[in-house]
């Protein structure tokens, strides 16, 4: 009996170090911010009051824009991953054919991947300066009329989320390289001797293959599209009036500039519900489908 | 009729050569091997006669026609894999049915090879599983299902056997052989074990260094090999090659004093090496070569002993298990007509004085017809059909 008490005491103080920091970091802020949801911001002399569901109500009948930014996070997730993903897959299927500079294409294509996001950030900013940015200098080649990318509402937010494109391609484009290497290159050679073009050899043979990267790729995506902020806060500031904010940039924003913590709690465990269920979605309704070597 | 015609087959890549310009014919309906060691051109050969490599120079042509510039599905050919190259996301029918989908064949006429596949190869239960739920042996019947459902009369192997254990192995061997003789197809079939190449082909072609070294049906090959090469890479254990020096007699093996084994007209001769079969030696109480055995390889039906003969390994293989114990001193005997003489130079057999009967190799010792008899390379009886028409003298 002893004995085993003992067993069980080193299996905790074994597990304790890691336990700390899950609950410290992990488990113990989720908790806390999930209850901090239920209470009003305490300012100065004024403590806490529990308020129950009023900053859910608030978010969906008094905060355009709150709205405003889910709209915007929606669009910003349904352009840019089915856009990142799908350029991704391009380039993996071209990198991996014999060609004179692979390696160089390859490298040139993870690159983006390798820079900071604010430095991204910085090198797009100069090519959507209005005036004398990249692309200004390009229309005006072409005789069009001069466009604030950024400035513009219309345009702000798809600016923005060009730059994430092109930032994420590379990187799962190196999931995509990895998986098409590990495919034998005798199934190419066995679909040519059945006459299979290809096209054929990619619809058929390669997508159903590459499918469990896919998911893998498609969860992280969706994560990263609702957790984007370092290259709104460096480009645009969610500006012009919330054109280009989005979902976690607004939690920031009413978290840290206008210190309404409580109300960003309630807000960061809308932004957690909706993680939790496209992933879990994705995982389970995908699942079926994937064929698993 | 696919008889395939090689002309003077090429392949480089960058500054080394693949393959060097080789001639090779094979007749309609033979089953035809590539032997050879790794890096020998073997694949090569079949991967230019699929298609799925470019030859740098030299026309292929199948059942009369050039098909040098055509893609693989336009050659009317099919091919099973090294590694099988199952689909794995696939059931087994769908696997098999692959290629007649792409060709558009029409759904009745699939169903009705589909059926006759599956029944040839027993593949009627596992239909619907996906490769990763067969065995290695049920694999290689899909891969082997998948090249016949085609109908094509060609088919291409690149060493389908090899991932199989041993047991297994045999069993396909015999498997193969049947369904193309059944079939009625030209089979070139690509292998590095010789066993393999001699139990199943009507022609084998051994290569070496990206040129035929001999182009023969297996008897010939392994009773009349051409070069040291074809010696020593046929049979198990190969042939026994020795040097030989000049003596006041005649030949002996260097090293040695005696027997003379050949005996020389006084002209100047070339080095010479002397091959002989591990099993046409045997141990006699007469005159022979004198051997210190060194060691035993017991193999069940007979014995290998490994002897010492003037410094020079010699294996013999002598039937049940030998008494002979290691360090023991031996006299191995055996008849001229299993001597074989090369040239250490460029390995070629030589003839020794054709011309003069007197200069034929002695008879080393009395040795029985009983022992010649079961010397000789046993032929599976079902081996009855005649060699194919070979094209003239070999290309090396």
């Amino acid at each position: 009996m002893d004995r085993r008490l003992l067993t069980t005491l080193y299996a905790w103080l074994l597990v304790l170090p890691a336990m700390v920091l899950l609950v410290a970091f992990t488990h113990y802020p989720t908790v806390a911010t999930f209850w901090a949801s239920f209470f009003s911001t305490a300012r100065g002399r004024r403590p806490a009051n529990f308020l129950g569901l009023d900053h859910y109500r608030r978010m969906i009948t008094d905060d355009p824009v709150f709205l405003q930014v889910v709209w915007n996070n929606f669009l910003y997730a349904l352009v840019t991953i089915p856009l990142s993903i799908g350029i991704a897959l391009l380039m993996a299927l071209w990198v991996n054919e014999r060609l004179a500079g692979r390696g160089f294409l390859r490298m040139a294509y993870f690159t983006p991947t390798v820079l900071p996001m604010v430095a991204a950030a910085n090198i797009w900013l100069f090519f959507y300066t209005p005036g004398f940015g990249l692309l200004n200098q390009i229309i005006a080649l072409f005789g069009g009329p001069e466009v604030n990318f950024l400035g513009s509402p219309e345009t702000a937010l798809w600016s923005v989320m060009a730059v994430s494109v092109w930032k994420e391609a590379g990187f799962f484009m190196i999931f995509y390289l990895a998986a098409l290497q590990s495919i034998p290159p005798s199934l190419k050679e066995a679909a040519k001797l059945e006459g299979a073009s290809d096209f054929h050899f990619v619809r058929r043979i390669v997508l159903p293959l590459l499918m469990p990267t896919t998911l893998f790729v498609l969860v992280n995506a969706v994560i990263g599209a609702f957790r984007v902020v370092d290259h709104i806060v460096a480009m645009t500031g969610g500006g012009p009036s919330n054109a280009s904010s989005l979902l976690l940039f607004y939690i920031y924003e009413t978290g840290f500039k206008f210190w309404d913590t409580s109300y960003a709690a309630a807000l960061t465990v809308v932004l957690l519900a909706v993680l939790i269920t496209v992933s879990v979605l994705q995982v389970t309704v995908l699942d079926k489908r994937i064929h698993y070597r | 009729m696919p008889e395939v015609v090689l002309d003077g087959l090429t392949r480089r890549f960058g500054e080394t050569t693949a393959l060097a310009g080789i001639d090779l014919v094979i007749a309609d309906g033979a089953f035809a091997v590539l032997l050879g060691p790794s890096g020998c051109g073997k694949s090569t050969t079949l991967r230019l006669i699929a298609g799925l490599d470019t030859a740098t120079s030299g026309r292929i042509r199948i059942d009369g026609t050039d098909v040098t510039d055509r893609p693989p599905a336009k050659r009317g050919l099919s091919m099973v894999f090294q590694n099988y190259a199952l689909f794995p996301h696939l059931s087994v029918a769908e696997n098999i049915l692959f290629g007649l989908k792409v060709r558009r064949v029409p759904s009745a006429e699939r169903r009705r090879r589909l059926e006759r596949a599956a029944d040839i190869l027993g593949l009627g239960q596992l239909l619907a599983r996906k490769p990763a739920q067969l065995s290695g042996g049920q694999q290689q019947r899909v891969a082997l299902a998948r090249a016949i459902v085609a109908e094509s009369r060609l088919c291409l192997m690149d060493e389908p056997l090899s991932n199989l254990d041993a047991k297994l192995r045999a069993e396909m061997r015999h498997e193969i052989r049947e369904l193309q003789r059944r079939l009625d197809m030209t089979m070139i079939y690509v292998t590095h074990d010789q066993a393999e190449a001699l139990s199943m082909a009507d022609q084998v072609v051994l290569m070496r260094d990206g040129r035929i070294e001999q182009d023969a049906a297996p008897a010939e090959l392994y009773e009349r090999p051409a070069t040291a090469f074809a010696a020593s890479f046929v049979g198990t254990p190969p042939m026994n090659l020795l040097p030989l020096e000049a003596s006041a007699g005649g030949l002996v093996v260097a090293g040695t004093t005696g027997p003379v084994l050949a005996e020389t007209d006084g002209a100047q001769q070339p080095d010479l090496l002397l091959g002989i079969r591990p099993e046409a030696l045997q141990p006699q109480d007469g005159p022979g070569l004198p051997v210190t055995v060194t060691d035993l390889d017991y193999q069940g039906a007979d014995t290998v002993l490994v002897c010492d003969l003037g410094g020079h390994t010699l294996l013999a293989r002598v039937p049940g298990h030998a008494a002979a114990a290691p360090g023991s001193k031996l006299q191995l005997a055996c008849t001229a007509a299993d001597l074989a003489f090369f040239s250490a130079a460029d390995g070629r057999r030589v003839a020794l004085s054709a011309a003069d009967t007197t200069n034929q190799p002695r008879i080393l010792g009395g040795v029985t017809s009983w022992t010649r008899s079961h010397c000789s390379p046993p032929r599976p009886s079902w081996r009855s059909s005649p060699p194919p028409p070979r094209p003239g003298p070999s290309s090396s």
